[in-house]
């Protein structure tokens, strides 16, 4: 395994911490299972691939993406607050819905390339700032070889501290109360439903930008982008928030991006060994031995050192 | 102050559990009143409070509250006006979050959830105050989650939580039963003191006959759905807990019959 195999892994480690944001908050903070994700994410992907051919410029088509997402998060929470479907179907029926509506935003193309035009990760300003090229005598000690990680760092701790920050906020509280005790957020006075779509637009805001960037990065949109994304998301927050969420000082926020990158790299290791068949299997397998490794009490091995605890 | 006007309720109708619980149940809790309702399990002193509050729908009747029709109200408009506190300490609170963080989301009710700071620093010693006059410690433990407090604790903050901002009407529901009887006889006398500090209308589920004749200037009994008491004023305060426990004894009987 070469460095570039690794760098490789940390980019896209990097773009999927930004979706385990969103799936963060509905799966830890609401508890809520939301497959909208497996739709949501190549729709930011579509959204970006298609406003990019038509010239659009690329950072605006991260904001494109984050607004088609809020919206799929939205209906996910209409269709299960207004018309009481239960939660994994309605994400069931949005992730559905949006191939379709994928499959029409890129002219109905399975895929739909991005090459030649300027990304966020190339452009004359990243030019100017890494270079045209890397340095043919001196692979990976040029920036250029870090610009797509330096880049989606950026775009992820902007995101992050947005995240903290609205997190704190009276808005963010009543989201956290929703999660824990939505009869507190009745007594409040407060519709608890409106909080739980609030929540779902939010979180899929960030599946999509992720998808944005993911169609950037790869510089091709496929309509298949979003099969297993919600798996890799839900391991990437399950890791995250059981070995690094339990270390004092350190933000749940932040143990989710952790846990995203360590997830990536561990499936791309996975899979450099194995061939492409039995992908899937390995996929599933790792995934399984998350979320078993996820029950283990890690607070038990003395890992924990949580203020106060956390006991039910 | 509330009225509940020929409320009909079934559970589980159309099945072979079905279970008439309410048939034309009248029930009208004047402005100012401390009522406290007593009656054995299952005769439905929960379910009026839900009905009250809109936690659950009545098949048929009308919920009046301040003289608004709420019958057709969801619960959380309700609750504008009114404050909860359960059986179960830990419906009060969010066990997630800190005394600290619990408290600035009860003390924003009424106001807009924005984006300003969820906590307000500046209030941290009106709350440790107002914490303290519980006399249970909770000053000293603003950073620690509520999770992790005793069910005492819990319920005293429950109670401080639904009746920090203005409301009309607090419910009660047997929100001393889960706690030691030294416990449960502080968050008693503090819920009375909040009552006439404040002039609320309160209506107060208790399965102890004691605090039933204690507090409050009404005393209601249930039996499978009905009042079957209702004392207020002189008559209510020349009851004695002997004088309850008769009447359930007969209740019994007229069952064993
Ligand atoms: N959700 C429900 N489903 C079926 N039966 C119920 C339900 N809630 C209450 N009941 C029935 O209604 C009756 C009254 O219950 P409840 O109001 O909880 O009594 P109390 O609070 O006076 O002990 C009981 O017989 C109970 O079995
Ligand atoms: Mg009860």
């Amino acid at each position: 395994m070469n460095l570039e195999t690794v760098i490789g892994a940390l980019n896209l480690g990097s773009i999927y911490a930004v979706m385990a944001l969103g799936i963060y908050i509905t799966y830890k903070i609401l508890d809520f299972p939301d497959l909208t994700v497996d739709g949501s994410f190549p729709l930011g992907g579509a959204v970006t691939a298609a406003i990019i051919n038509a010239g659009g410029n690329p950072a605006a088509a991260i904001a494109a993406s984050a607004i088609a997402g809020t919206f799929a998060g939205f209906l996910t929470g209409v269709i299960h607050v207004k018309l009481k479907i239960r939660d994994l179907l309605s994400g069931i029926i949005m992730m559905t819905a949006l191939y379709s509506v994928n499959f029409i935003i890129v002219g109905s193309k399975a895929s739909l390339p991005v090459t030649g035009k300027d990304t966020v990760f190339s452009n004359s300003f990243t030019r100017n700032l890494f270079g045209e090229k890397a340095s043919d005598n001196a692979p990976l000690h040029s920036l250029f070889d870090f610009k797509e990680l330096i880049t989606v760092v950026i775009f992820l701790i902007v995101l992050k501290v947005l995240l903290d920050l609205f997190m704190k906020s009276k808005r963010g509280y009543l989201l956290k109360a929703m999660g824990d005790n939505p009869t507190v957020v009745a007594t409040l006075a407060k519709n608890g439903g409106n909080v739980k779509i609030m929540g779902l637009a939010i979180a899929n805001a960030f599946v999509s930008v992720s998808g944005s960037l993911f169609c950037q990065y790869n510089k091709t949109f496929f309509l298949t982008d979003g099969t297993g994304k919600m798996v890799i998301g839900l391991a990437a927050v399950i890791i995250g928030i059981n070995i690094f969420g339990k270390i004092r000082h350190i933000a749940s926020t932040t143990a989710v991006m952790i846990g995203a990158v360590i997830y990536t790299a561990c499936v791309t290791l996975a899979l450099a060994k194995f061939p492409a068949n039995i992908m899937k299997l390995v996929t599933a397998v790792l995934f399984l031995l998350v979320l078993v490794l996820g029950q283990v009490k890690i607070g038990t091995l003395n890992f924990s050192s949580k203020k106060g605890g956390d006991k039910k | 102050m509330i009225q509940l006007c020929d409320i009909c309720k079934k559970f589980n109708s159309g099945t072979v559990n079905e279970t008439v619980l309410f048939n034309n149940f009248n029930f009208k809790v004047n402005k100012g009143d401390f009522i406290s309702v007593i009656g054995s399990n299952g005769s439905g002193k929960t379910t009026m409070l839900n009905i009250i509050c809109g936690t659950i729908g009545a098949d048929s009747g009308k919920v009046i509250i301040g003289g608004h029709d709420m019958t057709h109200k969801p619960d959380y408009e309700r609750y504008k006006k009114i404050g909860r506190v359960y059986q179960n300490p830990a419906l009060g609170t969010c066990g997630d979050m800190n005394v600290l963080e619990n408290m600035s989301l009860a003390d924003n009710k009424g106001k807009r959830f924005g984006f300003s700071s969820g906590v307000n620093k500046k209030k941290l010693d009106y709350y440790r105050e107002m914490l303290g006059t519980l006399g249970l410690g909770l000053e000293d433990k603003m950073f620690v989650k509520v999770g992790s407090l005793s069910g005492g604790q819990r319920q005293a903050m429950s109670l401080l939580m639904s009746v920090m901002t203005p409301i009309e009407c607090l419910i009660l529901d047997e929100h001393t039963a889960a706690l030691d009887p030294k416990t449960s006889e502080i968050i008693m006398r503090i819920t009375d003191k909040i009552v006439k500090e404040r002039g609320l209308t309160a209506l107060m589920v208790t399965h102890n006959l004691r605090y039933a004749v204690e507090y409050g200037n009404r005393l209601v009994m249930m039996h499978e759905g009905k009042c079957i008491m209702d004392h207020a004023g002189k008559e209510k305060e020349n009851l004695d807990t002997q004088a309850l426990l008769k009447t359930f004894e007969d209740i019994s009987v007229e069952l064993g019959n």
